[in-house]
This record gives structure tokens, C-alpha cells and sequence, in this order.
């Protein structure tokens, strides 16, 4: 007894030192609500600079936990240890990429209009909140912690959509999100569970090993793997779990709307992939549930996913066509994004079944090319929106004339999301699609040239009503520090179109 | 006499789902559907203690753990979708999930 | 084995006889019969009502409620801990008693912003006088 509680000891010792980014979030997110309660006095914005200050102090303990390779918070079985959480490579780019989305949304919040007079303590509390969440969903090797993980994030993202009381939509929006997001989790936990009775734990490593020696049939599988499934999807807002995307996008606060639909998808995606990895074994000879024929397949994967993403893609740029709310519009965009991206994380589970392994670096990429191009779309969107008023399409008319420089970052993110040169879009979209035709998903990747095709409607549509409608409303100051937070985010979404290889190299670092 | 064994829990476990898929689909009050889901959630709570119980290797209590974090997080999270419908319900007068889609067009 | 579960059929039949016997059978017989509308009414306990029960609550018992609910479930993840705590704090000291000591110190928190917010007061001041407004159990996603 006495050797297990020093083991738990020890254990819990190593793991908080290797935590210190997360436990810096969770004592953020305290000291934001006691500033929010206690400083009664202080100026409005005193919240956004701890925040900001909170953020930094985190991506600097993160930037120190570069390059570890820890799994923490385990336990010792008779054959190795196991864990909750791992720290890696892969942990590491996608927690990196979730503060940095939290932390331009601060100055895209204090610019928000319905924002910009109140303290807000409680917004930002939110955000380190859903932060901290989506940091354990990145780096979770365990299905309880990746489900408290998104439990986590979700529960913040929805009281963060619906933080404005007074406003209708807002509360219509965190109504759907709370009411769909429920019915996934618990979805996905009763697959949870029926995976745990096939393979007798929940730590990733352990099922690999239950399903190598066929714990399972294959028809047992796909129902669990199916309901897993739908719990990310979920979080990725990616076919069949799409629903609440355009309401929730449309109803919550610009800022709210950026930061989920890139930390939020992006950590969602990274949990996914971490539990993927689990179906697909390491080494390259695992089969199951194909009878005598060996077939060197990851139990239909590829085809599960990928036909989620050619559904995602296809609902998405269907669904956009008819849009005429610039945020709901996006969120349909999101969706197809969320498609582009399902694809890569097909092509890595089919890559998987191959000796060759699996390869993330097209993910990576077009995921650092997404974070720049919707960010900044969702920036000019806020600053647009606070100014005028604008919601609508119609209402961005003009837009070349009144606000050059805004209309000229957006101009660059549509067409970025869209994949055309010379933008991060698409590049990243030039390696997905090779990637899929290099794995035999050739018919994904036509899809998806088709798909892109049709998106091509509705992101000219909102670039035709800012360069050729006409509009007398007068030129829209933005402020320096916007034209700032708009260049830093847009600026690279070209560099990552021009100068590509050194990303693309960098990108081939952060898989498994 | 009748040995209580894995099936019986899952039959119970399958059935409590499929009514609160059933509930879930068929009403349209917001309170209901969250209704549905504590039913799902119960179903795999249920599920984590049998397999627990018959399935797991001896020592580990790792089913159990799992259900007590759904009883917490079903609580908190029946917790903000109560404080987000009645913030709703102040303005609109209605829980009906139906009614709350004034932004389609 | 057999036959005592036949005991335990055989006192279950007894019993129920036993009642239905009494209950309807001798009652019918003993009891005098005196028709009286008073009696024939549905048995309520109390005062006769006042207008309908269906009335809508004050939207404040659920604001209570809801903090109820978060700070009740709490337990769940203190028993585990108390069950464990002999044998815990034995063989690791103070080590268990201050793991649980943080976990209800950011509990508190939570209670703490519930009360400065004044949703535990009956008559809550309403928006205008307090700055800025939240959605009363924020906490909810923080305490646990």
C-alpha cells in the first residue's frame, strides 16, 4: 500500500511539473473571475490585459515544454506505464495554435461593440476556460481525459456564446450549441463505454494492443467507432454534426464565432487524430476483421472518414450558396473547411495501413494556413461590424472604397479559403489533394476540386460586393491597432503562399 | 434461477439509449430533449459499472471513475443549458426548441 | 434451496390474501354505508385550493436551484476520496487531505462568485445596477 501512494506521489510530482502551462491557464481563468468581482473601480479593458498578460506567461511555459516527450498523470500496470496525457510534438503544435487563436481574440473582444464597455472579466475567464479544455483534448491519451477535455472546452464555448443576456440571437445560438452539444457528448460516451467493454481500458495504447488480438468483430467496432465518431465530429463541426455550426456562428459574438471555429475545430481534429492513431496500430501490421485476405486496412477508415469529409464539404459549399448573413456564411464555409481537412486525417489513416506510415504534415499545414486566413477574415469582419453595423452581405459594399486595407486583408483571406494562388490556402490544399491521389483516394480528391468550384460562387459573390457594388456610406476608421492585429494575421496567409517549403518542412516535425 | 449476468446490463444499458434517442428526436421542448439525453447519459454510466464489473482487469477501477465524472458533468452541463434556456425563456417567453431560429432566412 | 424460496412464495401469497381479503372482502361486509357527497370527493389533505395549481414559479427558485444542483453533485467526487482516506492519509500523510482541500478551495471560488453576484439574494438588483451582468452560474463550467 504504502509503494502504491508514493507511485501516486511521484506520479502526480512529475506530471504537475511537466503541467505548467495548463495549471498557468487554470489559475488565468480564477484570477480573471476575482478581478472581474473584486476590482470594482478599474478601467474596462484591466480584464483584457490580464488575460493577455495570463496568455503570454502560458505560450512561455509552452514554448520551455517544446520539445518534451512525456506521458503524465499514470499509473504503473505489470507490462509499462500508462498515462493521461502525453506531451509531444504533435501536443505541443496544436496547444501553440489554440493560444495563439485565444489571444487575438482579446483584442478582436475588446473591439467587439458590445464589449467595449464592460470589464468582461468573466468573457475572458470563458476563454482561458475553453483554452485549458482544448490543451488537454490536444494532448489526452486516455478516452476519460480526452472526453473531459471536450466536456471542458464545450461548456465554456457555450456560456461564451450566449455571454451578451440581451441579446437574442446570441441566446438563441448557445441554446442550440448546449442542446446539440449534449446530445453528441452523450453519444460518444456510450461509444466510449462500449469500447471499454471490447477492450477492458481507455488508455489509447492499451486499446491498440486489446484490438491487435481481435477483441472485437468488426461489426461491434464500427458501432462504437461510429458513435466515438460523432462526439468529434462534433467538436470539428464536420458531417453528421454540422447542425448547430451556422446558428451558433451567426448567434455568437464575432470573437466567440473566431475563436471556435479555429481552436475549437483545430483541437477537435487533434483529438481525433490521437484516438485514430489508437485504431491504427504502430507498426504497420495490423489487421482486422478482413478475414484471410490481410487487407493492410485501418477497418474502413479511410472510407468512414473519408466519406464524413466529402459529406462536410459538399453540405458546407451547398449550404453557403444561398447565404446572405456574412457570418452564417462562413460557418458553412467552415464547414466545408472542416471537410478539407477531414481529408488529410483520411489520408493519414489510409497512409497508416501502409508500411510507409502515416503522414500529417498536409494537416499541419493547411491548419496553420486556416488559422491565419479565418482569423483574419473573422478580425475585419469584427472591426466592419462594431464601425457600421454590418451583418449582412449587402452591407460589406463598397468596402474597397471605405476601408482599402480591410477590404484588401479579407479580399486575401476568401481567396485563401477559397485555394486560390498565391495564398497559404492554397498550398495547403495543392498537398491535400496530391497527398489524397498519393493514397488512393482519388476519388476524394476530385470531390474536393469539384467542391472548391462551387465555393468559388459564394466567396466572389462577398469579393464582387466590396471591389464593384456601389455604396455612398462614408470610409470607416479602423484604428492602428487593428490595422496591426489585421497585417499580423494576414501577412502570412501570402508568405505561407510564396514561401512555402520552410513551413512545409517545419510541418513534417509535428506528427507522431 | 436466473444468474444476473453482462447481457442483462447491456439489454438495459441498449434500452435506456434507444429512449433517450426516441425522446430526443420525437419532442421539441428544450427541457425534454435534455431529458433524453440524461438518459443516454445513465445508459452509458450503467455500461462503465457492468463492464467494469465483468470486463476489465482485476484491480483497475477505471469504469467506475468514468462514472462518476458523467454524473458530475451531467450535472454541470444540465446546469449552464438550464441558465442559457431560462436567459432564452426571459426574452422569448418559450422553451420550444423550434421557435428559437430566428436567424434562418 | 427450492423449498425455501416455496416459504417465501407461500408467505407472499399468504400476505396478499390476507389483504385483499380484509381490505375488500370483510370491509364490504362490516362497514355501515351512509352516501354523503363529502365523502364521495377526491380525499384532500389541507385547505380546499384556491385557483389552479399550475401555477408558473418565480423564476428566482431556479437560479437557486441551479447553483443547488452544481454544488450538490460535488459529493460524487468526495466519497471515493472519504472512502479511500484511512488508508490514504496512513501511508501519504497530509498528501490526499491537500489534494481535496484545492479542489474545494476552487469550489469555493465558485461560491464566492454566486454571492458577490448576488444570485443567493431573493431580491437581486437587477441590471442596470450591477455593471455587468452574467448568466448566473458561470461557475458551473469553472467548479468543476
Amino acid at each position: 500500500m504504502q509503494n502504491s501512494i508514493d507511485t501516486a506521489r511521484k506520479v502526480v510530482a512529475e506530471g504537475m511539473s511537466g503541467l505548467l502551462p495548463e495549471l498557468l491557464l487554470a489559475a488565468l481563468v480564477c484570477v480573471l473571475l476575482l478581478a472581474d468581482l473584486f476590482l470594482r473601480g478599474v478601467k474596462p479593458r484591466a480584464t483584457a490585459w490580464i488575460a493577455v498578460v495570463g496568455f503570454v506567461a502560458c505560450g512561455a511555459a509552452l514554448v520551455q515544454r517544446y520539445g518534451a516527450h512525456a506521458e503524465i498523470f499514470g499509473w504503473v500496470q505489470s507490462d509499462g506505464p500508462r498515462g493521461m496525457l502525453l506531451n509531444d510534438h504533435f501536443a505541443w503544435f496544436f496547444q501553440m495554435f489554440v493560444l495563439a487563436a485565444a489571444l487575438v481574440c482579446v483584442p478582436m473582444a475588446m473591439d467587439h461593440a458590445a464589449f467595449r464597455s464592460r470589464r468582461m472579466g468573466e468573457f475572458y475567464a470563458l476563454l482561458a476556460a475553453a483554452t485549458l479544455g482544448m490543451f488537454l483534448m490536444a494532448s489526452s491519451t486516455n478516452l476519460l481525459m480526452a472526453y473531459l477535455g471536450i466536456e471542458f472546452a464545450s461548456m465554456a464555448s457555450y456560456l461564451a456564446t450566449a455571454i451578451d443576456k440581451r441579446d437574442r440571437a446570441g441566446s438563441e445560438g448557445g441554446l442550440k450549441y448546449v442542446i446539440y452539444g449534449s446530445v453528441a457528448s452523450g453519444v460518444m460516451i456510450y461509444g466510449i463505454s462500449l469500447l471499454y467493454g471490447m477492450t477492458g481500458s481507455m488508455h489509447y495504447g492499451d486499446i491498440a494492443r486489446a484490438l491487435q488480438v481481435h477483441a472485437a468483430t468488426e461489426g461491434q467496432l464500427m458501432i462504437a467507432a461510429v458513435l466515438i465518431f460523432a462526439g468529434f465530429a462534433y467538436k470539428m463541426a464536420a458531417f453528421p454534426m454540422h447542425f448547430w455550426c451556422p446558428d451558433v456562428y451567426q448567434g455568437a459574438p464575432t470573437p466567440v464565432t473566431a475563436f471556435l471555429s479555429v481552436a475549437s475545430k483545430a483541437a477537435g481534429f487533434a483529438a481525433f487524430v490521437r484516438f485514430l492513431a489508437a485504431f491504427t496500430a504502430h507498426d504497420g501490421t495490423f489487421f482486422i476483421g478482413f478475414g484471410d485476405e490481410k487487407v493492410p486496412a485501418s477497418f474502413g477508415w479511410p472510407v468512414i472518414i473519408g466519406g464524413a469529409a466529402a459529406l462536410s464539404m459538399t453540405v458546407g459549399n451547398l449550404g453557403a450558396l444561398w447565404q446572405t448573413n456574412v457570418k452564417r456564411l462562413l460557418a458553412y464555409s467552415s464547414i466545408a473547411q472542416a471537410g478539407y481537412l477531414l481529408m488529410a486525417v483520411a489520408v493519414y489513416a489510409a497512409g497508416k495501413g501502409q508500411p510507409s506510415g502515416g503522414d500529417l504534415a498536409p494537416l499541419i499545414y493547411y491548419f496553420v494556413a486556416y488559422f491565419f486566413m479565418n482569423l483574419g477574415a473573422f478580425h475585419v469582419i469584427t472591426v466592419i461590424g462594431s464601425r457600421t453595423g454590418a451583418t449582412s452581405v449587402a452591407d460589406f459594399a463598397g468596402l474597397g472604397r471605405r476601408a482599402p486595407w480591410m477590404a484588401f486583408g479579407l479580399g486575401l483571406c476568401l481567396l485563401s479559403l477559397l485555394g486560390m494562388p498565391p495564398t497559404g490556402g492554397f498550398v495547403g490544399k495543392l498537398q491535400l489533394l496530391s497527398a489524397a491521389v498519393k493514397h488512393d483516394l482519388l476519388w476524394l480528391a476530385i470531390l474536393a476540386g469539384i467542391n472548391t468550384a462551387i465555393s468559388a460562387f459564394y466567396y466572389f459573390k462577398l469579393l464582387k460586393c466590396m471591389y464593384l457594388d456601389r455604396s455612398d456610406a462614408g470610409v470607416i476608421r479602423s484604428g492602428a491597432a487593428n490595422m496591426a492585429v489585421l497585417a499580423v494575421l494576414v501577412a502570412p496567409v501570402l508568405i505561407l503562399g510564396l514561401a512555402f517549403s520552410p513551413i512545409a518542412d517545419l510541418s513534417r516535425g509535428f506528427g507522431f | 434461477m436466473l444468474e444476473v449476468s453482462l447481457q442483462h446490463y447491456l439489454l438495459v444499458a441498449a434500452l435506456l439509449f434507444a429512449a433517450g434517442v426516441g425522446v430526443i428526436i420525437s419532442r421539441r421542448n428544450a427541457i425534454a430533449v435534455l431529458c433524453g439525453v440524461e438518459l443516454i447519459l445513465n445508459a452509458a454510466a450503467l455500461n462503465f459499472v457492468a463492464f467494469n464489473r465483468y470486463a476489465a482487469p482485476a484491480g483497475r477501477l477505471d469504469g467506475q471513475v468514468f462514472t462518476i465524472f458523467i454524473i458530475i458533468l451531467a450535472a454541470a452541463e444540465a446546469a449552464i443549458a438550464l441558465a442559457i434556456l431560462l436567459n432564452l425563456f426571459q426574452q422569448t417567453n418559450t422553451v420550444d426548441v423550434d421557435e428559437a431560429d430566428t436567424m434562418k432566412e | 434451496m427450492d423449498f425455501q424460496y416455496a416459504n417465501v412464495l407461500f408467505g407472499l401469497l399468504f400476505g396478499a390474501g390476507f389483504v385483499v381479503l380484509n381490505v375488500s372482502i370483510v370491509n364490504r361486509i362490516l362497514a355501515p354505508k351512509v352516501i354523503d357527497p363529502e365523502k364521495t370527493t377526491t380525499y384532500e389533505c389541507g385547505e380546499p385550493t384556491i385557483g389552479s395549481a399550475w401555477v408558473r414559479f418565480d423564476m428566482r427558485f431556479y437560479t437557486v436551484a441551479l447553483v443547488f444542483l452544481v454544488f450538490e453533485v460535488e459529493v460524487a467526487l468526495l466519497f471515493p476520496w472519504a472512502a479511500a482516506y484511512d488508508t490514504l492519509t496512513q501511508a501519504g500523510g497530509l498528501f490526499a487531505f491537500v489534494e481535496v482541500l484545492l479542489f474545494l478551495v476552487i469550489l469555493g471560488l465558485g461560491y464566492v462568485y454566486v454571492w458577490r453576484k448576488g444570485d443567493l439574494d431573493w431580491v437581486k438588483a437587477t441590471d442596470a445596477q450591477t455593471s455587468n451582468e452574467t448568466v448566473g452560474v458561470d461557475n458551473a463550467a469553472n467548479g468543476n
